[in-house]
């Protein structure tokens, strides 16, 4: 009897148990079989901002932008020949003016709704951070359709009021906002007086020499401001690459990318940036 | 039952083997639920494009295609610009010499109608001097008579008085001619000196009429600049952007259209200018002539009264001297006969009106030939515009099935190029994803700014394709 009992358990027991492993393997073979094309790394994810870029919402906004452009072009020739030279001037930047307050008014809801579009987007499959796809080799998972779906969807969207924290250890800083700060904007003035005075001097020297002279000084002449334009600008890129590293370091981040790269998250570390760059420095030169 | 359990057993060591491997799965993914540790790698891409074995293909369709834009570039613009120019060249000769035979012609009509008019001028100054001499003929022969006669008419010269008081009349003869010719000078001085202040009145007005002409002639064309200006520069900042050469001819012949009408313009503003002020200077020249003519009539007049009273005073002086009365002393008239000077003015006059008509009709003739010239040169201009534009036509007809197939073939190379490249991309991304894998990096990026605790693939990856090369 207690023979029997035995075997009836394990003539259950074990085909249960054959059956609990086999559905294991099989979550597990699936799972390796489906990540193997992108390695799993949930809190990133990433974005073809070129595909938005190229929706029909944006190119139809861009085709207006272009009509009005056209028309502020026009009345402008119309108008401009019954004035002064300088009233010339005052239309013109009128009219910039105008131009640029309609490109707020039919572009800016378009990038305010893709932006809440991929901050949602992120908020249901629980990312902290997303790239501009063409900085990605491998890894995260493209959302790109997913935004379009939700961007084209007549769903309301609200615009992320905080950005969860982001453990991803990937900062990003405006370059742009670096490139127009005083040292730079100062080397960038002294770079176009050098250029002036070597175009003067080219001008002079190409007067007196035949074509293949010419190209040769034309040569010579782009080497040396390139040489020149790199001796000036690169303590000062090393100064802000000196800079980023050490902010960098004090927040515990391991990668510092570009503002244009990160589409959502991410710690943004500008500010600190710029004032770690102009802390206590001398830039003149 | 013994064999039942047996049969269970590689089917509980396959089981096993695939728990095994999802777990060794599991475990190379343990960093997934792990929120506080992400690995990120980074690559230099470019670095491993580079080493990819299609990159000297890529590189060869990089040429292909720089250098087909090359000869496409100078097919749309080289080319045409070298046949445009070469038969523009040959127009402009055409044009300039055209120009030039014009001039030459011009010239000469300028010449044969001045030797026209000097030849008129010729003939009216004989004309002047026959009448002169004719006048002078007659008060000799008047003279003659009255000194024959002693009776009346022209007065005769002091010299040849003889007879009863003789020597009184000869005294009286002498101061009456001295008055006389005193008479006569000061007129001439006073035709002279209102000759002189007419013309230099009359130059006065055509130099005022050619400053308020040229006045009017800059701002007329600053106006002209001023309203081209803004859709010139807009035309002059399109033909920077162009982005064909097709669009680029068009907005040069847009700019070119606009600089031909200022041009003519300009060229009618000037002529309407210039035919103005020739009328005027005609019609000036003739009021100058008329006034002058009235003032000699009037100062002829004059100096006829004045003899007259010196005659009579003369007449009265000799009578008190013989006691002859003064009505039968027959002292002759020293005015110059009236007829005779009526003949001679009316004769100038009718010269100089000949003179006036034969110059305006010469400037007239002259205008007219110029017109017509002016004509066939613009005429000529506009055929050669006709041929340069027929020549574009043919040369971009010859061109642009060439042109197509030039940029066929440029669409497709670049398209070629796009392809190999997205392989290239998505095999290295695939290798980098292994090495990735086999280094348990969950993300993998290119370029960054700064990276502090990331790894560096670039070197690992690079092994990797080399490794993977000669298969």
């Amino acid at each position: 009897m207690k023979k029997l009992k035995f075997k009836n358990v394990m003539g259950v027991v074990l085909p249960l148990l054959a059956l609990g492993i086999l559905i294991v393997g099989i979550w597990y073979g699936w799972q390796y079989f489906s990540l193997k094309r992108a390695l799993y790394c949930p809190s990133v994810g990433q974005i073809d901002r070129a595909q938005i870029m190229n929706l029909r919402e944006f190119q139809e906004a861009d085709k207006a932008l272009k009509a009005y452009e056209e028309e502020l072009q026009k009345h402008f020739v119309n108008e401009a020949r019954k004035l002064e030279p300088a009233r010339q001037t005052e239309l013109f930047m009128k009219l910039k003016e105008q131009l640029d307050q309609r490109r707020v008014k039919i572009s800016n809801p378009l990038f305010q709704r893709a932006e809440a579009a991929v901050a949602q987007v992120a908020r249901e499959k629980a990312m902290t951070v997303i790239l501009d796809k063409k900085i990605v080799v491998c890894g995260p998972e493209d959302i790109t359709q997913d935004v379009i779906k939700k961007f084209q969807s007549a769903e309301k969207l609200a615009e992320p009021v905080s950005i969860p924290q982001d453990s991803s250890g990937i900062g990003y800083f405006d370059q742009e906002v670096i490139r127009s700060l005083k040292p730079f904007l100062t080397v960038d003035v002294q770079l176009v007086r050098i250029y002036q005075d070597m175009e003067k001097e080219l001008k002079e020297k190409a007067g007196k020499s035949s074509p293949a002279q010419r190209e040769e000084l034309l040569k010579q002449y782009t080497e040396r401001f390139e040489s020149q334009k790199n001796q000036m600008l690169k303590p000062l890129f090393k100064k802000v690459s000196d800079t980023v590293d050490k902010i960098a370091r004090g927040k515990g981040l391991k990668l510092v990318l570009d503002k244009e790269e990160v589409m959502y998250g991410g710690t943004n570390v500008t500010d600190d940036v710029v004032k770690g760059f102009l802390a206590g420095e001398d830039f003149r030169q | 039952m013994k064999k039942r359990y047996l049969l269970l057993i590689p089917l509980v060591l396959i089981i096993s083997g695939v728990v095994f491997l999802g777990l060794r799965h599991q475990e190379l993914f343990k960093f997934a639920s792990a929120e506080d540790a992400l690995p990120i790698g980074v690559v230099d891409f470019q670095k491993l494009l580079r080493l990819s074995p299609s990159w000297d293909r890529l590189m060869e369709l990089d040429r292909k295609v720089t250098e087909m834009e090359g000869v496409l570039s100078s097919s749309s613009e080289g080319v045409m610009d070298t046949l445009l120019g070469e038969h523009m060249l040959g127009l402009k000769r055409e044009r300039v010499k055209a120009a030039g035979e014009m001039e030459k012609e011009m010239l000469r009509i300028k010449k044969q109608l001045e030797q026209e008019l000097t030849e008129n001028k010729k003939q009216a100054v004989e004309t002047i001097r026959a009448i002169e001499e004719k006048f002078t003929r007659m008060q000799k022969a008047r003279n003659t008579n009255s000194q024959e006669e002693d009776q009346g008419g022209f007065p005769a010269s002091e010299e040849e008085i003889r007879g009863p008081h003789a020597a009184e009349k000869k005294m009286v003869y002498a101061e009456i001619r001295d008055s006389v010719d005193d008479l006569y000078l000061l007129s001439k001085r006073q035709v002279a000196a209102k000759t002189l202040e007419l013309e230099q009145k009359v130059k006065a007005r055509i130099e005022e009429l050619q400053k308020k002409q040229d006045a009017e002639s800059n701002s007329f064309e600053m106006k002209m600049l001023q309203a081209n200006q803004a859709r010139k520069l807009n035309l002059q900042l399109k033909i920077q952007v162009a982005a064909t050469t097709e669009e680029r001819n068009k907005i040069q012949d847009e700019l070119n259209k606009i600089a031909e009408d200022e041009s003519a313009q300009k060229e009618t503003m000037v002529a309407g200018m210039h035919q103005e002020s020739e009328r005027l200077r005609s019609l000036e020249t003739v009021a100058l002539r008329k006034e002058i003519f009235a003032f000699k009539v009037r100062l002829d007049a004059e100096l006829s009264q004045k003899v007259s009273a010196i005659q009579e005073k003369a007449a009265v002086k000799i009578s008190g001297k013989t006691g002859v009365p003064p009505a039968q002393l027959a002292l002759g008239n020293f005015n110059q006969p009236q007829d005779l000077k009526r003949e001679y003015n009316e004769k100038m006059l009718q010269l100089q009106a000949e003179q006036n008509k034969a110059m305006e009709q010469a400037g007239q003739q002259y205008e007219k030939k110029k017109t017509e010239l002016a004509e066939r040169l613009k005429k000529i201009e506009q055929d050669m515009f006709k041929r340069v534009m027929e020549k574009r036509k043919l040369i971009e007809k010859s061109q642009k099935e060439e042109y197509a197939k030039k940029a066929e073939a440029l669409s497709s190379l670049k398209k070629q190029r796009e392809r190999l490249f997205l392989t290239m991309v998505d095999e290295l991304k695939g290798m980098v994803g292994k090495v990735a894998r086999k280094k348990r990096v969950p993300l993998v990026l290119a370029g960054y700014i700064s990276s502090l605790d990331c790894e560096d693939l670039t070197e690992i990856s690079a092994r990797a394709i080399k490794e993977e090369k000669p298969r």
